[in-house]
């Protein structure tokens, strides 16, 4: 390297070092976007991953729906274990008159039979 | 936490003030105002609690002097808009996560542009320079002395390209943006020997590459 190049050079970088560039209000913009973008993303939380169990939960409809299962399905426990009582026991002690009711009329609906004279 | 504290201070010293922001009316001044005490780290914190006038005095402290940076290591004024803009967003990324008291901004900052500059220079190899293509003939007087000029730095530039990145990086460093060798070891994260080292060699070659331009780039004649 001689010293021609290196004053050459040295010239070159000492114009190219004297560069001071204004950023455009364009880039200024465009920079100030992307920091509300970053700030943004950065204070909204992140949501939880949602686990398999309350996946499953949110689909039988929450508390709400969980709480109403509870209760269909206790109620079927309860009327499956429960003894079963004949009816005369329900109203065993009941001063009852029996009562006969017959729901089929005496005289049958389809008896079209007409009397006819002789 | 002192220094979480002292961003707590700025920040909320900017909200009882009662700043609106001004979005028209020279918002970089209003920023200035604000955060002039406080130290680059604090308003990191400060961005990263959601503080708009943090992310104002940051891009006023660091924009003019990452854009330069591109500009003196590339050439080209749309490139290194485009490597500001991408160290820019780079910084409000690592601000939330930024390590207290481990690097100074600028530091991080220098290595940032540095790398996204050598990226660029390197891709740029075995492309046409620009300076290879025939420029029009202007008769404007001066528009030649502006020419002129920028074949000077696109053949820079072009020189550097071809060198090793490391290289490129500890010359770009020492040479366009003027830093001591202790600084660049720390932006390296290398020895204070090896940037001596890396400077030497890498001059060397870039005048190499440059020898027997001078006629071409007039030197001597202006």
């Amino acid at each position: 390297m001689t010293r021609q190049d290196d004053t050459f050079l040295d010239d070159i970088l000492a114009q190219a070092r004297s560069q001071q560039p204004t950023p455009s209000q364009d880039l200024i913009a465009r920079v100030l976007a992307d920091a509300a973008a970053e700030q943004a993303a950065i204070l909204t939380p992140i949501a939880a991953p949602v686990s398999r169990g309350q996946r499953f939960f949110d689909i039988l409809g929450g508390w709400t729906g969980f709480g109403g299962l509870i209760t269909a399905g206790m109620a079927g426990i309860w009327i499956g274990l429960a003894p079963q009582v004949p009816l005369e026991s329900l109203a065993a002690g009941e001063a009852v008159d029996t009562i006969a009711l017959n729901l089929w009329p005496e005289d049958s609906l389809f008896d079209v039979s007409v009397e006819t004279d002789g | 936490m002192a220094v979480l504290a002292a961003a707590g201070a700025s920040f909320g010293l900017a909200n009882c003030h009662g700043f609106a922001l001004p979005i028209a009316i020279s918002p970089m001044k209003a920023a200035h105002d604000t955060f002039e005490p406080a130290s680059d780290e604090a308003l990191l914190v400060a961005f990263a609690n959601g503080d708009e006038v943090a992310a104002k005095e940051l891009t006023t402290r660091f924009l003019p002097r990452v854009l330069a940076q591109a500009i003196r290591m590339l050439s080209d004024a749309g490139e290194a808009e485009d490597v500001a803009q991408e160290a820019m967003m780079r910084l409000w990324k690592i601000a939330p996560d930024w390590r207290q008291g481990e690097a100074q901004v600028t530091t991080w900052l220098y290595r940032v542009v540095a790398n996204l500059c050598t990226d660029r220079l390197r891709k740029r190899r075995g492309g046409v320079g620009l300076d290879d293509i025939a420029e029009p003939p202007d008769p404007t007087p001066g528009v030649e002395a502006q020419m002129l000029h920028r074949s000077r730095l696109t053949a820079l530039t072009d020189a550097l390209a071809q060198l090793p990145e490391r290289q490129a990086q500890a010359v770009s460093l020492r040479h366009l943006e003027g830093l001591g060798n202790p600084e660049i070891a720390q932006i390296m994260g290398i020895s204070v020997r090896s940037v001596e080292s890396l400077t030497a060699r890498g001059k060397r070659a870039l005048a190499e590459l440059m020898a027997g331009r001078e006629t071409e780039l007039g030197f001597g004649h202006d």
